[in-house]
């Protein structure tokens, strides 16, 4: 039987995305008995020019993790959209931007001046360096999702995707069981549908962060305080994060009618912050526990700005 | 009252009025013959409580450049309290305009009742003479600076 | 849908005049889906509304617009022209172009653009809808009237009358309420019990009326045309059948305590029957103030009680019943007298209340009618009356205005002079409310002609001087501070909600306003209703009010309640929340959001929605965090897509 051939990219991306594959344990030996991997960057040394030279749709399953930050992303990213069969957005920043995607906030001039300083200390697209010219990639005005620049057939979310979703995603590559497009390797229903602790039916009358207090494990977050954006963000992690005493903050992305995941999340605090009654006298006690949510973009926007309607900063 | 500057701009604006008094409030200024300006386009929510962030956001990113919303007085919802539920998502959607560099008064929350047709004109006309002096929403171009 | 058909009113020139409904009916027919457009001078009259049936028919359209005046007009009409079509109602939209449009601009090319894009938003509202059937509901015919006041009393008499059974629930141990504690009532000054005698008989002997007092509503459950409803009978430790009211156990019994009906006035016995007129006519041990409930703690009641009446071991009995609808009359309580320190109140014991002074009026209270201050029982020769005791002060008392004090305080004035013609009265006040029929005839008469001195001011403190009680205020009209030695001081203290209010309001699931008083569902047009279907409210638990007003709330719920009860079916509309089970991951943030209660997650970990309470706010759908919940044909996509085609240009 020939060989699923199998291609790894990252681009705007940490690495976490590429050590997740390794933890489906024993069953990457299933993954390396039926599989070729034909593109790795992380593990493999395999040159854009190699990449050129294969036929187009010639591999079958691309997973691209990292979000589109360089010409150079985006480039690689059509470049990979034609030679694959499949194309499979890996993790949190391919799938929405991840949580690089904040940098949306700031425009690059911006992102330069802090990480550069001056102008004249930027580095140049084209220079040369020890005698041989050298060109770096442009930076983007935005950074975006990969969906925004080519079609994407499945997600594996997650920041980085859990063992379950990857696991499951393997069974059903090796299996020759892959769904239809555009599925998504997780539940279908919301965090909360996984999450053991009670939810008590309260309303928010404080907003505190996770140190602040000594939570109880057997409650829901939100009933005490902490932000979770369980309830907008899907299962399949088996609520990893509340399990350990951790807010979820939404790297899965929202269930499959949401198309903005902080908005919806906004929407939820806002109709469960209250002092327990609703009235005219209760706005400024609910004016001041809205004011302890600081930086509300970052707060529910953590990984999917530059997939949101805001997309990032606006200029006015 | 905000001044009328006529700089040739028509603002798009869309107005979600509960269906019970705002826009009940709509239906008074039309009856008494108010006149206010054309830029809004109405649409008839059952509650205030039913506008969310999301279609607010829907509507700018559609095109308009300001989103109004009516619902009833407080205290005289007709669902108990879903105004309130509305104005606490538009404290926080008006901070989350504002952290992404929209201008927050491009959301507007007024309590307008079915008896106020004076102030459902005086605020129409007011709100758009803002987004008229405010400009185009960037929201409403291609996102791209 | 892809057979959508538009129909434009010119409303003749309502609309004609500045939209161009021709160019509105060509640019929608353009439109994906429309398949039909016309422009037509009235629609609502009958050759427009056959224009739609025929339309509907020949053209087979699965979908309508009528682009017209405002939905609160015609949007029935329309509907039924549908349905008269075959076409469900529910596809029926109407775009409101002349209230929202025609009327209020006059550029006929902008009003004609507007006009457009606002019929663009109702095709695709209609492109989204689902046809729909209202949900017809069983329901019970019984009433439950909780409160055994006049506003009970009446509620109970309209609604047992139309036929139908009522269960008259009185926490007290005999209905009547505070009007039986009444001397006279303003303005005619009838005697009160003698017009309320009457009818407490009648309700008591009505064919239709269970009554049940010493008890109070414990659970309700259920919604609308179906509730539950558990009640606890407690228990009087006298069986009324057998006791012949000898009246023998009173004389024996060692133990007494404070009056509640001459509020504290005099004492009563721990066995007692609160007036002679009550209803029922029975004794009742008072199980707190009683020593001991038992044989050989005292028993001495039991030992004199020849019919073997008392039954120390009778115990609270719980009755369940199913009702159709419930009407809420609990009443007021008075604010406490104890917290008017400034006057002196619940300190010095000639400052007493409205309600103390009715049984000092009454010709059955402890003073036989006679005015005897309670301190040495001198008969007081001069009065002073303080108005907005407790009302109408929001930085220490209640804020509201209690509306019944002016007049009752004129009463009070009068009654007094009547009792003691040589006596002098002294009313404080800030102003004079004697809105009703006949009552500023009735203050303008005691003013000018029953030589009462009405002071326009407020009184700022109260003290006792050796047998008297100085009161010190200002005399606002004249400028000049006003102290007055009097032996008696009546304050009109405000009216309070009754204290079981909040609890009650929690089991019904109605709400409370700030003041405590039980909401009505629109301060003007449901004023009835509580927000909770088929529970109305009368009487003084919805805020202050005189008796005629009272029972003539009375009147209204029962009419209200008798219209859902005389029904075949309860009609609800099917504009209801769904929720997508398949998403929705039993989160229940929902369930907190619904002002109604209807929603709750189930066994399955799934929200689930009890149609027949939800009532369409679509709270709950701004909260849900999946987009699980959604109203029907009023989705967040259908949303999506109509604020979509109001926005696009050409």
């Amino acid at each position: 039987m020939e060989k699923i051939r199998i291609g790894i990219y990252w681009a705007a991306s940490c690495g976490g995305c590429d050590v997740s594959l390794l933890e489906i344990d024993e069953q990457i030996l299933d993954v390396a008995a039926k599989a070729d991997f034909v593109l790795w960057p992380c593990a493999t040394d395999t040159k854009y020019a190699d990449l050129r030279a294969y036929k187009d749709g010639s591999i079958d399953i691309v997973l691209f993790n990292g979000a589109i930050r360089t010409e150079e992303n985006r480039e690689i990213a059509k470049l990979l959209r034609d030679k694959a069969k499949h194309l499979v957005a890996y993790g949190s920043c391919a799938q929405m931007g991840g949580v690089i995607g904040l940098a949306n906030l700031s425009s690059r001039k911006e992102i330069f001046t802090t990480l550069f300083g001056a102008k004249t200390h930027w580095p140049k697209e084209e220079s040369i360096q020890d005698g041989y010219p050298l060109h770096l990639p442009a930076f983007l005005d935005r950074l975006l999702p990969l969906g925004d620049v080519v079609e994407v057939d499945y997600v594996i979310p997650g920041c980085p995707p859990p063992r379950e979703m990857v696991s499951q995603f393997f069974d059903a590559l090796l299996g020759g069981k892959l769904p239809e497009k555009g599925a998504v390797f997780a539940a279908e229903k919301n965090l909360c549908d996984e999450c053991p602790r009670e939810r008590r039916e309260e309303r928010i009358t404080r907003i505190v962060r996770p140190h602040e207090i000594e939570s109880d494990p057997e409650i829901c977050l939100l009933d005490q305080g902490i932000i979770c954006m369980g309830p907008a963000t899907r299962g399949g992690c088996g609520a990893a994060c509340p399990m350990a005493n951790m807010p979820c903050t939404g790297c899965a992305g929202p269930t499959a009618n949401i198309t903005d995941q902080g908005a919806t999340m906004l929407n939820t605090i806002a109709s469960l912050i209250g002092t327990g009654l609703e009235g005219e006298e209760e706005l400024e006690a609910e004016e001041a526990i809205l004011a302890e949510i600081d930086d509300v973009i970052g707060t529910f926007y953590r990984f999917s700005l530059a997939a949101s309607i805001f997309k990032g900063a606006q200029r006015e | 009252m905000a001044k009328l500057n006529d700089n040739g701009f028509e603002p798009k604006i869309v107005a979600f009025l509960c269906r019970w008094c705002s826009y009940a409030g709509a239906d008074l200024a039309g009856v008494s013959r108010m006149t206010y300006p054309a830029n809004i386009i109405p649409m008839r929510v059952n509650c205030s409580g039913r506008v969310d962030a999301g279609m607010v956001m829907a509507a700018f990113e559609k095109g308009a450049d300001g989103v109004l919303i009516g619902g009833c007085h407080p205290g005289d919802c007709h669902y108990v309290n879903g105004n309130y539920k509305t104005r606490r998502r538009v404290i926080l959607l008006k901070r989350a305009l504002a952290e992404v560099g929209v201008k927050p008064q491009r959301l507007h929350l007024e309590w307008i009742s079915a008896s106020e047709g004076v102030k459902f004109q005086r605020t129409v006309t007011e709100f758009t003479g803002l987004i008229k002096e405010l400009g185009p929403s960037p929201m409403s171009g291609d996102g791209e600076d | 849908m892809s057979r959508i058909g538009v129909f434009v009113c010119h409303c003749g020139m309502n609309i004609e005049r500045t939209v161009d409904t021709q160019a509105v009916a060509a640019t929608l027919s353009e439109h994906s889906g429309v398949v039909f457009t016309t422009d037509y001078n009235f629609l609502c009259a009958d050759p427009g509304q056959r224009l739609i049936r025929d339309a509907i028919a020949e053209h087979k359209l699965d979908g309508i617009i009528v682009a017209a005046c405002s939905p609160a007009m015609h949007e029935p009409t329309f509907r039924r022209v549908a349905a008269e079509a075959g076409l469900n109602p529910y596809l029926c939209e109407i775009a409101n172009i002349r209230e929202h449009c025609s009327w209020v601009h006059q550029d006929r090319d902008k009003a004609t653009q507007k006009a457009i894009r606002i019929v663009k938003t109702l095709v695709e509202k209609v492109r989204g809808n689902q046809p729909l059937e209202p949900l017809r509901i069983d329901h019970d015919d019984k009433c439950l009237v909780i409160g055994g006041g006049i506003a009970g009393i009446q509620a109970a008499l309209d609604v047992a009358e139309s036929g139908f059974e009522v269960i008259l629930v009185e926490k007290e141990p005999s209905i009547g309420g505070h009007m039986a504690q009444l001397s006279e009532t303003f303005p005619t000054l009838d005697c009160s019990q003698c017009i309320l005698t009457p009818k407490m008989v009648e309700v008591s002997r009505h064919p239709n009326v269970r009554l049940l007092t010493y008890s109070e509503v414990v659970e309700v459950t259920g919604y609308v045309g179906n509730y539950e409803v558990k009640i606890r009978k407690n228990p009087t430790y006298v069986d009324p059948d057998k006791c012949n009211l000898c009246g023998e156990c009173v004389k024996v019994c060692p133990k007494s305590v404070g009056s509640e009906f001459e509020r504290g006035l005099v004492e009563r016995k721990a066995i007692y029957i609160p007036f002679e007129q009550a209803i029922p006519s029975s004794y009742t041990l008072d199980e707190e103030a009683c020593l001991g409930l038992h044989p050989l703690r005292c028993s001495e009641c039991a030992k004199v009680c020849e019919p073997k009446a008392i039954d120390y071991d009778m115990r609270p009995e719980y009755i369940e019943e199913s009702v159709g609808a419930i009407i809420v009359a609990t009443g007021y309580s008075l604010y406490p007298i104890s917290s008017l320190t400034e006057y002196g109140g619940g300190q010095i014991p000639d400052v007493i209340d409205g309600l103390q002074f009715e049984r000092l009026l009454s010709a059955s209270g402890p003073t036989s009618g006679e005015v005897r201050r309670p301190s040495d029982g001198k008969i007081p020769k001069k009065v002073v009356f303080i108005q907005c005791a407790g009302s109408r002060d929001p930085e220490r008392h209640n804020a509201y205005c209690s509306k019944i004090c002016c007049m009752y305080t004129t009463k009070h004035a009068l009654l007094y002079r009547h009792a003691v013609p040589d006596g002098e009265a002294v009313v404080f006040y800030i102003d004079i409310r004697a809105g009703g029929k006949g009552y500023e005839e009735f203050t303008q008469h005691a003013i000018e002609e029953e030589r009462i001195l009405y002071l326009r001011g407020k009184v700022s403190k109260v003290y006792r001087q050796d047998d008297r009680v100085v009161v010190w205020g200002v005399d606002t009209l004249s400028n000049r501070r006003v102290e007055i030695e009097a032996d008696l001081v009546v304050l009109a203290i405000s009216m309070n909600p009754h204290p079981s209010n909040l609890a009650l309001s929690k089991i019904l699931k109605i709400s409370c306003d700030a003041d405590g008083f039980l909401k009505e569902a629109h301060p003007k047009l449901r004023p009835v209703e509580s927000l909770t279907a088929g529970i109305f409210l009368a009487g003084a638990a919805q805020g202050p009010k005189d008796i005629p007003e009272a029972v003539s709330q009375s009147s209204g719920a029962a009419v209200k309640a008798v219209t859902l009860l005389t029904k075949d079916k309860l009609i609800h509309s099917p504009e209801v929340v769904e929720i997508d089970e398949a998403i929705c991951g039993g989160c229940g943030i929902c369930v907190d959001m619904c002002p109604y209660n209807a929603l709750a997650v189930n066994g399955a970990g799934v929200a689930e929605v009890n149609e027949v309470l939800c009532e369409g706010c679509g709270s709950c759908v701004s909260a849900c965090p999946t987009g699980a919940a959604q109203l029907k044909n009023m989705t967040t996509q259908q949303f999506v897509e109509m604020i979509e085609v109001a926005l696009q240009d050409g």
